[in-house]
């Protein structure tokens, strides 16, 4: 059997060589086209821009600390629209603050739809003693331009994963991404139904009261159910969000868990959903940004004198320099308190976009925020943002574009 | 500012780390530019919850165990790349419950026949067939390319690059292949279909014969049966293989022996615009580099070089019309799905399951034009080769669909998480329906890629991880022959998914290292003439 390939006389093969010609011959000589001729190369550089610039355009005090910032493109830097994004992701914002290059990740509060029409929204409440927040609410004013990242993040429904309803449990600025989460339900964007157990101090500290009262009339699909720590009133529970709470207004059949406020809120929370035995995959965590204090981690090494101070060499496109930083500072802050820019987005260990690599030295990284993969522990890789040098360290960082 | 060094390689993906590997290997001053904020392009992998995923790899072809390497796993080994490899024992196991296919095909040579003729009762003489007439032309292709692994590390340039230099040697190269290596040149001329129905191989043993062209992205009316046999023979004879770290592993593995060897790479630069000086291209310019070389080697896609990086106006009619001859290869789609219970617990046995409506591989293609799912998915199950490739209790599988064109130009941003979620939830459907399993209950996560993310994380035309189309006249033999092609442009020269040995992992690799023996031979023959001159 096998003769019969020799049915095939060997002209076959220089006869290919000739067709292989004849198409070049018949091709024309045109450019080839810019990667925007592509329809997926379009599509991608619309949903995932490496920066969006933004001016702002309008600007609404919400009291309590909260400001919320209206952006609208900066046509000027070429940014024609705003990405469109899936409700419960996030922007990192950069900035430059008195030549101190840093970012933040700031939850979108708009809704998708509203991004679609060409504007798209931060709230911001001011951390007290916070470097970044206070210094956008003094230094942001109508007309600022403003560069962040294309949206980001994982904090998003999904119907595929989670269950029909929605139990979101919201502390602080932690509101924000429910906000547009509520808002995209109510527009018909997403398909689900959230029950949000919101918690404020008083009900005069609500931000955004007036806003779910007319979201929840607009929709059945969205409930807010305000926990009150500091005030019992009518018409309002009071109290701390517990199991007793959360099962009190969960439907019979399985639900998913959304956790969305400051560090505090998730410990407590935490050990209360513990006590209702729900799946891994019905509890979903927005992160909480920066982790502070290191050293006060159970797993910080307590068998190695760390110094105070420590010196690290910075390679970037090969050339380096000595900078020197306090350990109990994330490798990432100590870069940009000496002026660095390096990229980063979420600050949380998770995004990957800081990713570098760790020439020498010793850090600490948190268990519980190191979201690196297998081999980058094998082969030395850090995300600056959640590593805390231990020794002096050599790191080699990339430019941000 | 301004930097000198011998090579640059734009792009540390497969094809540009393989190159880097050689030239820097051979002490030239090499420096990788990669413009994301990690190597290897789609030899990478991605972290959501508990779970780490494969981004791309279903398995390596030409890595073979130790001791017996194949050509890809002997390069790296010889470049000093450290890689705990896990082999596979199976090739696939395809499912086309239309047509009550099963067929779960074991490597090695008997194991597959002996399959082969169980599956298709007859098939047993013409399949052994394909195997006689599969070894010999590969036998040619190893004369014509010299790319056997050991002549890799003997730094001996192949006899392609001697042709090269001397291209009156190229018609005795043809005289060789027509009296030595006639199989091969037979080959190459037909199509898988062709050369399948000489060899009397009956219509269902081609079908699961030729299920992998979907990795090289032409259908069997289309493809060379050269291409096909090779690959398939590849991962008969040698296994399939994955890194015990997923292919991140690979990438930071590669990138360590480079810096090893005095190469630089340095990421988050982008190659903005190539700089061109007496008619060849002299270097490129970054945000903030003009970076000189002797020779600049590229990973990236050469229609995103062209169009994007050069005046094209200099550019000859004939490189031109070149380029706009080849045809933009697959598009994929992906689900990676991190599971609450084990692959035993889901009832998932295979590493490799090939889900079909139909065998028939060109009914296949023509259905994969359009957005939506064409009714072929390939499930991998990774805790089936690594099982702790995932925390205890849990299981990933990766889910592949492919489509061809521009189908992606109707799509609006507001309507793209829908459009992905129902192709996922397709092959879904799919895999819940012919392996009899319940996934959607325990998805615990789950991230869904297409054309744009592609693009996003590799910038090619139209987010095609495959290059070019792998057609009869441009399969591994005609690429091969026509080596000269991608050095066409002065001082520029291609390696990659669009390389000499067409995509995967290995291909690409390989095609960077083919790529770097020409560009060392070339550098080291100017510099001696300039110290004859000098």
């Amino acid at each position: 059997m096998a003769e019969n390939l020799n049915q095939i006389g060997l002209t076959a093969f220089t006869k290919l060589a000739a067709t292989r010609q004849e198409a070049v011959n018949m091709a024309e000589p045109e450019y080839l086209p810019k990667e925007d001729a592509y329809a997926a190369n379009r599509l991608a550089k619309q949903l995932h821009p490496k920066h969006q610039y933004f001016v702002i355009s309008k600007i609404k005090d919400h009291g309590e600390g909260v400001k919320c910032f209206t952006f609208v493109p900066d046509t000027k830097r070429k940014t024609e629209h705003v990405a469109y994004f899936a409700a419960g992701q996030y922007l990192s914002v950069n900035l430059d603050i008195d030549g101190m290059p840093v970012t933040r990740a700031y939850s979108i509060s708009s809704s998708p739809k509203m991004a679609a029409e060409g504007e798209i929204e931060l709230t911001i409440k001011q951390v007290p003693g916070g470097l970044v927040s206070n210094w956008i609410h003094e230094n942001w004013k109508v007309g600022t331009r403003v560069d962040t990242s294309g949206p980001l993040g994982t904090f998003t429904y999904e119907g595929l994963r989670d269950a029909k309803t929605v139990i979101g449990i919201a502390g602080g600025s932690g509101i924000t991404p429910f906000l547009s989460m509520a808002r995209a339900i109510a527009d018909g964007d997403e398909e689900f139904q959230l029950i949000l157990l919101y918690g404020s101090r008083t009900e005069d500290t609500i931000v955004y009261k007036a806003e779910f009262d007319a979201l929840e009339a607009r929709t059945d699909k969205v409930k807010v159910v305000h926990v009150l720590s500091h005030e019992e009133k009518e018409g309002f529970e009071h109290g701390f969000i517990t199991a007793e709470l959360i099962q009190k207004y969960a439907p019979k059949e399985a639900y998913s868990v959304f956790l969305c406020g400051p560090q505090a809120m998730y410990d407590f929370v935490d050990k209360e959903l513990a006590k209702l035995k729900l799946r891994r995959k019905f509890i979903r965590h927005e992160l909480f940004g920066e982790m502070h204090n290191p050293k006060a981690q159970k797993e910080y090494p307590k068998d190695i004198t760390v110094p105070e101070n420590v010196r690290i060499t910075v390679i970037k496109e090969g050339t380096s320099q000595v900078i020197e930083g306090s350990t109990d500072d994330s490798v990432l802050q100590i870069l940009e308190k000496n002026g660095i820019a390096a990229p980063s987005h979420c600050r949380s260990g998770e995004c990957g976009w800081c990713h570098s690599r760790l020439v020498s030295g010793e850090v600490y990284i948190p268990t519980s925020v190191d979201g690196r993969r297998e081999a980058d522990k094998k082969f030395g890789y850090i995300h600056p943002c959640v590593s805390f040098p231990l020794s002096d360290m050599t790191i080699e960082v990339k430019p941000k574009s | 500012m301004e930097k000198h060094v011998d090579v640059v390689v734009i792009g540390a993906g497969s094809g540009g780390l393989g190159a880097a590997l050689y030239t820097s290997k051979q002490g030239l001053k090499t420096l990788v530019l990669e413009r994301h904020n990690l190597p290897g392009g789609a030899v990478t992998s991605f972290v959501r919850g508990r779970f780490e995923f494969e981004a791309a790899l279903h398995e390596a072809c030409e890595v073979g165990p130790e001791g017996n390497r194949g050509s890809y796993g002997a390069y790296l080994e010889a470049m000093g790349v450290d890689i705990d490899w896990r082999q596979e024992h199976n090739t696939f196991h395809m499912v086309v419950p239309s047509e009550g296919i099963d067929a779960n095909m074991p490597c090695g040579r008997q194991n597959f026949i002996d399959e082969m003729e169980r599956q298709v009762p007859g098939c047993r003489e013409s399949v052994t067939n394909f195997f006689k007439v599969a070894e010999k032309g590969i036998a040619g292709m190893h004369y014509m390319t010299e790319h056997a692994p050991e002549n890799y590390f003997k730094g001996t340039p192949g006899v392609m690059v001697q042709k090269l230099k001397h291209d009156a040697q190229m018609a005795k190269l043809k005289a060789t292949l027509s009296t030595k290596y006639p199989d091969f040149l037979r080959m190459a001329s037909v199509t898988i279909n062709e050369g399948m129905d000489m060899l009397e191989i009956p219509k269902k043993a081609q079908h699961i014969m030729s299920s992998y062209w979907v990795y090289l992205g032409a259908p069997p009316k289309e493809m060379d049966f050269f291409t096909n046999a090779m690959m398939l023979l590849a991962y008969i004879d040698k296994g399939a293989a994955v890194p015990s770290m997923k292919s991140h592993e690979i990438s930071l593995a590669c990138e360590k022996a480079v810096r090893e060897h005095g190469g630089e790479i340095w990421y988050g630069t982008e190659v903005r615009k190539l700089i061109v000086k007496n008619g060849r291209v002299a270097g490129v310019k970054t945000d903030h580099w003009d970076i000189y070389a002797k020779e600049v080697i590229s990973n990236v896609n050469p229609h995103i070089v062209l169009g994007n990086m050069m005046n094209q106006k200099a550019l000859p009619e004939k490189v031109l019309k070149y380029y706009n001859s080849k045809q933009l290869a697959l598009n994929l789609y992906t689900a990676y799905i991190g599971l609450d219970v084990s692959a035993e617990e889901l009832g998932v046995a295979a590493y490799s399951s090939l889900l079909n409506t139909t065998s028939d591989g060109d009914e296949m293609y023509e259905a994969a034009h359009q957005l939506y799912s064409n009714g072929y998915t390939i499930v991998n199950c990774l805790n089936n080769i690594i099982p702790d490739s995932s925390p205890d209790g849990t299981c990933t599988l990766f889910l592949t669909g492919m489509t061809y064109g521009d189908v992606w130009k109707d799509v609006k941003p507001e309507e793209y998480r829908r459009v992905k979620q129902k192709i996922a939830a397709q092959m879904i459907d799919q895999a819940e329906c012919a392996m009899g399993i319940d996934i959607r209950s325990h998805i615990e996560e789950i991230e869904i890629a297409c054309a744009p993310t592609f693009v996003r994380y590799m910038g090619t035309p139209n987010g095609t991880p495959y290059g070019y189309q792998v057609k009869t006249n441009d399969g591994i033999p005609m690429r091969c022959m026509n080596e000269g092609e991608y050095h066409i442009i002065p001082g520029l020269h291609f390696c990659g998914a669009t390389g000499i040995l067409t995509d995967g992992f290995n291909c690409a690799c390989m095609s960077g290292a083919k790529t770097a023996q020409y560009v060392v031979e070339k550098i080291k023959a100017e510099s001696k003439k300039r110290s004859a001159n000098g």
